[in-house]
C-alpha cells in the first residue's frame, strides 16, 4: 500500500548539533527525504542563535546535549524573544535523552516535536510531516511561550474552551480536507 | 515568515492564544511519491556514512571505556557516574542506524541501571564493567538487535541486574 508524502524540496532547515558526524547523517537523510535547498548549520544553541540573526529557515532539527548552549536553552531563548522573526519557527529535538523528564523539560521550553536516537528516518519525516500538516496554536504566558501542550482534546474536560480550533472548526475541517491553507 | 500574526491572537485573562500558521502546509504540498519507497531509498544512502560511523563508533566505545576507568579508580563517584552516564546515553543514541541494534539495547540497559542511582557501589562497578565489556563485543561483532546472540547476552545482564538487586 502506497502513503503519499510532503514535498519537501523548498523548505530550508537549520541543523544544530555538536556532532559533525550526526549534522553530515541528518543532512544526507533531509536530502533523501526530498529537501532540496542548501543547509543552515550550527555547533551549539548560541551559534544557531547567531545564524538566525541573519536567516529565516522554515524548521529546525536540533539536540538536546551541545555545550555550551544546550538545545534547551536554545530554545527557551528562541521563544522568549518577542521580536524575532523566527519567533514561532517548528523546533524538532533528537535526543538520546529520551527519559519522560527530559521529554517534559524540552515541551516546557516550547520545542514542538522530540525524536529519540537512534534517528529513525521514518520517525523524522513523520515529526516534520506533524508540524507540517497539523501545526499547533501558540500559547503566551508569562513564563511560557510555545505550541500548546495539549496536544489531544481532553473528552471529560468541562472547563471553558480557549483553544483557536474551538471557535473555528469549519476552518479547521477545510484546512483538513485541503480546501483551505491559511 | 513564522512569526505569529498578532491580528489572529486572542486574549484571555494572561494567557495569549496565536493561532496556528499554515505557511508551511503551503510551501510543502502533497505529493504522489510513495512514502515507503522514499524511506527505502533513505536508508541505502545513509548506509554510505558506514566507515565515518565506524571511525566515530572505536571513538565513542574509547570514551566509555575510559568513563568505566574513571568510575572503578573514583570507587564510584558521583563524577564520574554521571560522566559514564553521558557516554552511554551518547553510544545508545547511535547504532541501530547502521545496524548495531544490540549495542544501543545493552547502553540502554546500563543508562536505565544508572538512571536511579548516583554513585556506584563494588557491585554496581561490576555490573557497569559487564555492560561495557558486552557493548564493545556487540559492535566487534557488530550485532543486530535480531540476532541469537545479541538477545543472549541481553538476557544474560538483565539476570545480572536481578541477581544484584
Amino acid at each position: 500500500m502506497t502513503r503519499a508524502m510532503l514535498d519537501l524540496s523548498g523548505l530550508e532547515f537549520l541543523i544544530v548539533d555538536d556532532n559533525a558526524f550526526t549534522r553530515r547523517l541528518v543532512k544526507t537523510i533531509l536530502r533523501a527525504l526530498g529537501v532540496h535547498t542548501s543547509f543552515y548549520e550550527a555547533e551549539d544553541g548560541a551559534d544557531a542563535l547567531r545564524i538566525l540573526a541573519h536567516h529565516e529557515p522554515d524548521l529546525a532539527v536540533i539536540d538536546y546535549m551541545m555545550e555550551p548552549v544546550d538545545g534547551i536553552e536554545f530554545v527557551r531563548t528562541l521563544r522568549h524573544d518577542a521580536d524575532h522573526p523566527c519567533r514561532a519557527m517548528p523546533v524538532i529535538m533528537l535526543s538520546a535523552y529520551s527519559e519522560p523528564s527530559i521529554v517534559a523539560r524540552a515541551r516546557d521550553a516550547g520545542v514542538n516535536e522530540f525524536v529519540a536516537k537512534p534517528v529513525s528516518i521514518l520517525a523524522l519525516y513523520l515529526r516534520i510531516e506533524e508540524v507540517i500538516l497539523r501545526p499547533r496554536q501558540f500559547v503566551e504566558t508569562k513564563s511560557f511561550f510555545g505550541p500548546d501542550r495539549h496536544r489531544h482534546p481532553l473528552h471529560d474536560y468541562t472547563g471553558p474552551r480557549r483553544r483557536w480550533e474551538d471557535e473555528h472548526e469549519d476552518k479547521v475541517a477545510n484546512i483538513d480536507s485541503g480546501q483551505e491553507t491559511k | 515568515m513564522r512569526k505569529p500574526s498578532k491580528s489572529g491572537a486572542r486574549h484571555r485573562e494572561n494567557v495569549r492564544f496565536i493561532p496556528p500558521s499554515y505557511d508551511l502546509k503551503a510551501k510543502a504540498p502533497l505529493t504522489n511519491r510513495d512514502l515507503n519507497e522514499v524511506i527505502a531509498r533513505a536508508q541505502v544512502s545513509v548506509q554510505q556514512h558506514l566507515p565515518d560511523f565506524q571511525e566515530v563508533l572505536d571513538g565513542r566505545l574509547r570514551a566509555l571505556q575510559s568513563a568505566l576507568a574513571e568510575v572503578t579508580r573514583t570507587m564510584g563517584a558521583a563524577e564520574a557516574v554521571s560522566q559514564l552516564d553521558r557516554e552511554c546515553h551518547e553510544l545508545r543514541g547511535l547504532g541501530t542506524t547502521f545496524g548495531y541494534g544490540t549495542l544501543t539495547d545493552i547502553c540502554q540497559a546500563l543508562c536505565l541501571y544508572l538512571e536511579s542511582r548516583k554513585t556506584l557501589s563494588e557491585k554496581g562497578i561490576d555490573v557497569a564493567r559487564l555492560h561495557v565489556d558486552a557493548a564493545v563485543l556487540a559492535a566487534e561483532r557488530r550485532l543486530s538487535d535480531s540476532e541469537a546472540d545479541g538477545q543472549q547476552v541481553l538476557q544474560g545482564l538483565r539476570k545480572v541486574i536481578a541477581h544484584q538487586e
